[in-house]
This record gives structure tokens, C-alpha cells and sequence, in this order.
């Protein structure tokens, strides 16, 4: 049976519509990508606003990563041994771990907690400043809004999310060391898990990943912040869909390298 | 000189602006009059080649300008200075900075002659002692100032400013006045949208009525009514 819906469109229909506006949005997206990235670079002025975009939404993440390496590495410790231990040999706790956090837990967390604070931030602030139409006032400086907005976040979110995973694996790894003995398994044996079944590939892959993840949660977040058109309640709105689409990005994007690089 | 050939807005399905034939000159002062909503900050955005018109074309110089974001209207904008009605300054930026921005941006000059280009620009809106302060610490008309001011520092050759006078008291507003004159002065063209009849009738050397989204130029004694009233 064909459903008519009240504008006169079918089921089939709408969704051919939908599938058309998410290609659009998905090319324009593209493009914006394209545009802001785009050669050439004035390093000269460009740099010196990366420095400070890498402070803003790096280095003061810092804590708030610490955090969150903490108690990364304390759930999976506790969840690794409650699944392993008494059935296969206790080194594999420490592989568990340290594959997990290294292919996984470190690259899509960090993600995470970064998404949830720049990405919304970036939507926001470049929304206002549409909406106060300071980027008009830059076009009429004869400024490139892109380069002079988007460009140093998405650097700064693609340079600094690599060293915010390795931060992150490395406070949960301790973490981890530190609280294994009073869950029945020596340090020992979970270091030797930990560092002898642990490759490389595993290492580079998960930055490899937040690098990507880096591109997409600044680019998202710049994008829908150009997008906003209207008041408040746009940027309110913009900010929101930043939240939203960045950490859908994160999941399809961690589905799509996971197959390319760990398949 | 900037033409706008048969330029068409849409706002919402009703069209702002109807098939729009304007010419700025080089030099003068020329002035749209029209009421709220009437089009007049879509007109002068379109003139300055920051909004693109949905029909028709506009030269600047006798090139297209063309708009879109792949669009490279840099060139062009090195001759404007555009003053918005809510001022656009970065706040996170100090008077002084928003001032030096464009000529930073711009390069090609020293510090020294960046750092005495924005004392000129402080000098001629009177905040020279304001140089450190946030933009949030401005008053209303302050902020104006600042904005003309950062206008001016790269020394465009058109002027344009949306409401400059609109609530400003009546010293910022002379002052305001005083600047454009002396601009008219120094050979600069510039262009004014405001519904203020007065300030239009005192500086003007051509004043245009925006009503129903046609210009027309208005010659003899304009009364409010005439572009206030309704639609033409």
C-alpha cells in the first residue's frame, strides 16, 4: 500500500526528498570543508591564531580529559577483569586493556568529551558573531571569514585531539596499573599483557582516528555555526546540532576507519 | 563608481527591492531615505557587494562583482568601509585592535604605521583616550564611533553607513555629521541609509526615497510623509 501524505507526497517520496537534503547538506559540508582548508595559507597570521585556538580548545581540556582518563581506565580494568578472569590467563586482562584503549576507548571518548564542549562552543560563537553581522564586517575588511574563523579551529581541534587520546590513554593506562592488584591480578602480569600483545598499528590507528575525529568535530562545529541565520534561538539551535551531528560523525567515521584499518 | 543594474531582492517570497537601477558616484554624499523594513540595509549590503542580489548585476568599477563563497571579492572590499547599524566590533578585541584589524589583516604596513593610522582614526571620532577599553565598556554612540573609525583606518574610497545617527544623543550626533562632512571633504564617496530627514536634507547631495522596493530620486522640499506613509 502507497501512504499519501497530506502534502500530497508518498512515503517514497518524502524519503527520496530526505535522502536529497542529507546529500545536499553532506556536499555542502564538503565544500565548506574544502573552502576553509583550501590553498593558499598566510602562515604568518594564521599560526599565530592556531597557537591560540590549540590553547582554547586543547590545553584547557586538559583537566577535564585527565578526568575523564581516570575513570575510563578504572571502568575498563574493572569491566575487562569481570569478563576475563577465571577464564583465560590473567595476562589477557592487561591486553584487553590496553587494545581497548589504544583501537577504542582513548580515540571515541576523547572524542567525546572534546565534541561536547568545542563543538557547540565553535557553533556559538560563530553563530553570534553572523548574527551581529561581524562577518559581514570582516567580508568588508576584506578578511576571508573562513580563513579567519574556521581555518585555526579546525587545525587546532585536528592538532590537538591526537595529544588529548594520548593523554587520555596514558592517565587511563596508569590508572589502570594502579587499582589491577585488588582485583586479583598482579601488575606484573598485567603490564606484560599490556606491552606484549599491544602493537604499533594499534597506537598509530587510534591517533590516525583522532585525527579524523579532530577534522570533523572542528569542521561540524565552524559549519553549522555559519549556517545560523535568525536570532538567539538559531544559535541556541546550532549549537545543539553541532553537539548532535559531531558525535554522529565520530560513530560513522569510527565504524568506517575501524574496518579500514583494523579489519 | 558602483552600478546596480536591475537588482531584485526576495525576503520571504515578497520581493524587498524591484528591479533596483542605481549608480554611486566617486564622489558626494548620497542618501536613501525609507521607513522600517523598507529595504534600505538589504540596498546598501547589496551596493557593498556583502549580500548578493537574487536578479541582476552589480559593477563595481565596471567589473562584475560575483558573489558566492567560492567568490573572491577581496579586491573590491580593499576600497569600502562599511559602518553597521549595531556597530559589528569584536568584543573580545579592545577598541584599538578592532581599529587596527583590517589594516593588520591587510599587511603591507609597518607597525608604526599601523600604530599611527589608528591614532588618526581615534583622533578624528575624539576617543583617542578610549584606545585600551573592551568593546563592552562603550556606550551606544562610543561603539558608533569606533566603527566609523575602523572604517576610515584603511582609507576606502566609498563610505557607507547603515542609521549612523539612530539613537545617538544630539553631540554624538553632530559629531557623526562633522565626520561625514570632512570625509566629503577628502573626495571620499559616501552613501547614508537612514529614515533621519534632517541629516539627509543637511549633508545630501543626492537623496533617493526607497518605497516599495523602487528608488526614486527625490527633488525639492521632502516631507517625512513621502517615504514614511505607506507603500508606493
Amino acid at each position: 500500500m502507497v501512504l499519501v501524505s497530506a502534502t500530497g507526497l508518498t512515503d517514497r517520496d518524502s524519503g527520496l526528498l530526505f535522502g536529497m537534503r542529507v546529500l545536499l547538506m553532506v556536499v555542502d559540508y564538503f565544500l565548506f570543508l574544502g573552502i576553509c582548508v583550501s590553498f593558499p595559507w598566510d602562515l604568518r597570521r594564521t599560526v599565530p591564531r592556531v597557537w591560540e585556538q590549540i590553547y582554547r580548545q586543547g590545553v584547557s581540556a586538559v583537566p577535564l580529559i585527565v578526568f575523564a582518563g581516570m575513570f575510563v581506565g578504572l571502568t575498563t580494568t574493572l569491566q575487562t577483569a569481570y569478563q576475563l578472569l577465571g577464564i583465560v590467563p590473567n595476562y589477557f586482562v592487561g591486553m584487553g586493556v590496553g587494545r581497548m584503549l589504544l583501537i577504542e576507548l582513548g580515540p571515541v571518548l576523547a572524542a567525546f568529551v572534546i565534541a561536547s564542549r568545542s563543538a557547540p562552543a565553535m557553533a556559538a560563537e560563530i553563530g553570534m558573531m553572523r548574527v551581529s553581522e561581524q562577518i559581514d564586517a570582516l567580508r568588508t575588511m576584506a578578511i576571508n571569514p573562513y580563513r579567519f574563523l574556521c581555518l585555526p579551529r579546525i587545525f587546532a581541534l585536528t592538532i590537538s585531539l591526537p595529544m588529548l587520546v594520548m593523554l587520555l590513554e596514558l592517565v587511563a593506562g596508569i590508572t589502570a596499573i594502579l587499582v589491577v592488584a585488588r582485583l586479583g591480578v598482579s601488575r606484573e602480569t598485567f603490564i606484560y599483557g599490556m606491552t606484549h600483545f599491544v602493537e604499533l598499528r594499534d597506537f598509530f590507528g587510534g591517533i590516525l582516528k583522532a585525527v579524523v575525529f579532530g577534522l570533523l568535530i572542528g569542521t561540524s562545529g565552524c559549519y553549522l555555526g555559519f549556517k545560523v541565520e535568525g536570532g538567539a534561538q538559531d544559535v541556541g539551535r546550532a549549537a545543539t546540532r553541532a553537539m548532535v551531528v559531531s558525535a554522529i560523525l565520530i560513530l560513522v567515521f569510527d565504524f568506517v576507519m575501524a574496518g579500514l584499518l583494523f579489519s | 563608481m558602483i552600478l546596480l543594474e536591475g537588482v531584485t531582492k526576495f525576503y520571504r517570497g515578497e520581493s524587498v527591492l524591484k528591479d533596483v537601477l542605481w549608480s554611486v558616484p566617486d564622489q558626494g554624499v548620497s542618501c536613501v531615505l525609507g521607513r522600517s523594513g523598507a529595504g534600505k540595509t538589504v540596498l546598501l549590503k547589496i551596493t557593498a557587494g556583502i549580500v548578493a542580489p537574487d536578479l541582476g548585476r552589480v559593477f563595481f568599477d565596471g567589473k562584475l562583482v560575483r558573489y558566492g563563497r567560492f567568490a573572491n571579492n577581496y579586491e573590491l572590499m580593499r576600497d569600502v568601509g562599511f559602518v553597521f547599524q549595531g556597530g559589528a566590533l569584536f568584543d573580545s578585541l579592545t577598541v584599538g585592535e578592532n581599529i587596527a584589524l583590517p589594516l593588520k589583516e591587510k599587511g603591507g604596513l609597518s607597525n608604526r604605521a599601523t600604530e599611527q593610522r589608528v591614532q588618526e582614526a581615534l583622533q578624528l571620532v575624539e576617543l583617542a583616550n578610549k584606545r585600551a577599553l573592551r568593546i563592552r565598556e562603550l556606550s551606544g554612540g562610543m561603539s558608533r564611533l569606533v566603527a566609523i573609525a575602523r572604517a576610515l583606518v584603511t582609507q576606502p574610497r566609498y563610505l557607507f553607513l547603515d542609521e549612523p545617527t539612530g539613537g545617538l544623543d544630539p553631540v554624538a550626533r553632530e559629531r557623526v555629521i562633522k565626520i561625514i562632512g570632512e570625509q566629503v571633504r577628502q573626495n571620499r564617496s559616501v552613501v547614508i541609509v537612514t529614515h533621519d530627514l534632517e541629516l539627509a536634507q543637511s549633508i545630501a547631495g543626492r537623496v533617493f526615497l526607497l518605497r516599495g522596493g523602487q528608488l526614486q530620486l527625490a527633488e525639492g522640499n521632502i516631507k517625512k510623509e513621502d517615504y514614511e506613509s505607506s507603500d508606493a
